[in-house]
């Protein structure tokens, strides 16, 4: 294994609709940031890899537009994926295993807020024999999961509500959230349902941001960042699809990607001081945290996605949140969750360590 | 286009009309349904509604189609309001309802007139067939309170 | 017992229909405010010199900010072109046309549009072409406020 780290990161501010921009003009001034922290010119990229989805963007091979953000012209090595932008990162750095390069730049954009009815367009992610044609209420599998959870002994109303009022408090430190504010649970408890047991708290918020990692290898990552935060351990799986076949109180998916980073990595989600994790639906902690085996750590100090989730950059943004602990010297072991698709079907577990 | 000060921007609508193969599983499923019955599939662990082309937990083929009951026990429910183009034109629950006698469980509309402190997990719920029926999903209208 | 199964369904519709909003953002926005009062708007990057029409907010090779804007007349050189001689649904113009890849003078990108007002086995690379633009009533904040390019007159493109 090659020692592969994230060297820099950014992120625009999410916001609930961005009116102003094209996709390029959100994500440039973001590259220009993480390029000009580690000091190198976009010709020492390698290699680039990007995540964002035609179904929130509304145009077939939307994600082209963004190539402007990074020179596509003399030809460079590119590649997308019609994800969370979180594997793209792990594209990435499979790349730099394979030793084909030594600098990737890993970006995400998300803008959820283009589709006017989400309605309209989360049916497209599911199956389309049994569930797509039903267009179930955007948060309806996320309800149907939280009610497994709460009934499975896991959390309550109560714990939602306390997990959103923690997150919307930290994210008042965070400049970048979308929403953040001092509100204990007993008041959110108030609001009606959206898809009960879930109401507004407990639902991220969807918007707009772009996200940019720069990941280097070996002497190269010594060379641009003080403390690199070292990409130790990477994996994803799946479960099944169809939720009736599911425990959806449980994410195997999450228990096994976490378990094949440990072994990459050495050490395990039990050892992390910072966990950064795509929680859509704050339910989704209490699930992530026992599939995870998480032990004592501080959980989206950021305010995480409940603070603001800018769609397909959301789970990079995770990534780069926690990378951002190592790199600051705050923390020495963070690890990072990443999902795509309804209710936790896709995991993604990264585990991050910086230097003694 | 309208917009604001520094950018314009204009409404448009993506429409994708396609027709999509089923298979001869979830095929035969639909014809079920058509038919005014409902189909599992036999596996290793039991007969699996709606019936999926393999076992989903080792990946093995499945069997044999087999013609199940159509009531079945809520295992997880979640309220929402009614929106245009929904199953049933009050607000209702989505569901998971694990059809008698079958593993997996069916994810569908439970209608309670409305009213959702009659929804439990747990509770008994029948299919409400339409008359006309077509080989979709659709053709069960929602399900109901077993009286 | 024989179990007799149903006849299959072989296909279901499967439509999707989703509503958008389309963002054309600041750098693109300057261009087709432009275009609605008959202006080519362009813009150079100070770093590398390059002429941007349409002009973004940002040099993509330099990710610095462009500078100010300027006009061009929109006259230029075919650079490439296709002869369209095949019908496709929606298609607005009888084939056969051209469309062509035009180089503006002044600018360092192309803009594609139709060349007309000239038999398409005429057309060649390097045709010095202009553009016609629309009656004032029809002009708007888009590229068919050109109507099409055509070969360069004599008085110029407001001939």
């Amino acid at each position: 294994m090659r020692d592969v780290a994230v060297v820099a990161w950014a992120q625009s501010p999410c916001r609930a609709a961005n009116r102003r921009d094209d996709m390029a003009g959100i994500l440039l001034p973001v590259i220009r940031e993480t390029v000009n922290t580690v000091g190198i010119d976009r010709d020492d990229v390698d290699f680039v890899a990007s995540g964002s989805h035609d179904f929130y963007e509304g145009r077939t091979f939307s994600y082209i537009d963004s190539l402007d953000a990074v020179g596509a012209w003399p030809p460079i090595s590119e590649s997308h994926v019609e994800s969370d932008a979180a594997w793209a990162l792990a594209e990435a750095w499979s790349w730099l295993q394979l030793g084909e390069g030594d600098i990737a730049l890993v970006y995400g954009i998300g803008r959820g807020s283009l589709p006017a009815d989400l309605d309209q367009v989360m049916p497209a992610q599911l199956d389309p024999y049994y569930l797509a044609p039903l267009a179930p209420h955007r948060d309806a599998i996320a309800g149907l999961q939280a009610r497994s959870t709460i009934e499975a002994g896991l959390t309550s109303e109560q714990g939602m509500a306390e997990v959103a009022s923690r997150c919307l408090a930290s994210a008042l430190d965070n400049p970048l959230a979308q929403r953040s504010e001092q509100v204990d649970a007993a008041q959110l408890l108030e609001a009606p349902y959206v898809s009960s047991p879930l109401r507004e708290h407990d639902v991220a918020p969807v918007g707009d941001a772009a996200a940019v990692v720069i990941l280097a290898a070996g002497d190269a990552a010594r060379r641009l960042a003080e403390r690199p935060a070292w990409l130790r351990g990477v994996d994803h799986r799946m479960d099944t699809h169809y939720p009736g076949v599911r425990d959806l109180s449980e994410s195997p998916s999450t228990g096994r990607a976490a378990h094949r980073a440990a072994e990459l990595a050495g050490f395990s989600a039990s050892d992390v001081d910072v966990a950064e994790l795509h929680t859509e639906y704050s339910h989704q902690e209490a699930i992530l945290s026992g599939a995870l085996g998480l032990k004592g750590a501080a959980v989206n100090p950021s305010g995480g996605p409940l603070a603001g989730r800018p769609a397909t950059a959301t789970g990079l943004i995770r990534v780069g949140e926690a990378a951002r602990h190592i790199l600051d010297g705050r923390a020495d072991r963070t690890l990072a969750h990443a999902t795509s698709g309804p209710a936790l079907q896709q995991n993604l577990v990264c585990l991050l360590e910086g230097d003694g | 286009m309208t917009g604001t000060a520094e950018s314009l921007s204009a409404p448009y609508t993506v429409e994708f009309p396609f027709e999509r193969t089923v298979g001869p599983t979830i095929g035969t499923f639909l014809g079920g349904l058509r038919d005014g019955q409902l189909y599992g599939v036999r596996t290793e662990r039991g007969v699996l509604c709606p019936p999926l082309e393999f076992e989903p937990g080792t990946g093995a083929e499945t069997g044999e189609l087999v013609p199940v009951a159509d009531t079945g026990t809520v295992t997880s429910w979640t309220w929402v309001p009614s929106r245009e183009g929904d199953p049933v034109p009050h607000d209702f629950a989505w569901a998971l309802i694990a059809i008698d006698g079958t593993i997996g469980a069916l994810f569908h509309a439970v209608d309670v007139d409305g009213d959702s402190g009659r929804m439990t997990t747990g509770m008994r719920v029948r299919a409400r067939w339409r008359t006309e029926r077509v080989g979709q999903l659709s053709d069960i209208e929602c399900f109901e309170v077993t009286s | 017992m024989t179990n007799v199964l149903p006849e299959p369904v072989t296909t279901i519709p499967n439509p999707f229909r989703m509503d958008y909003t389309y963002v054309a953002g600041a750098g693109r926005s300057m261009f087709l405010r432009g275009l609605a009062e008959r202006k080519l708007i362009a813009r150079r990057c100070a770093g590398c010199g390059q002429v941007y029409l349409p002009p973004p907010e940002f040099c993509s090779r330099c990710l610095t900010e462009l500078e100010a804007p300027f006009e061009l007349d929109g006259r230029g050189a075919i650079s490439t072109f296709c002869v369209v001689s095949f019908p496709f649904p929606g298609q607005r113009i009888d084939p056969p046309y051209v469309v062509a890849h035009i180089q503006p003078h002044g600018a360092g990108t192309r803009l594609m549009h139709l060349v007309r007002e000239i038999e398409p086995e005429d057309v060649h690379i390097g045709l010095e072409v202009e553009p016609v633009w629309v009656p004032d009533d029809e002009l708007d904040t888009s590229l068919l406020s050109i109507s099409h390019f055509r070969p360069t007159t004599e008085g110029g493109a407001d001939a």
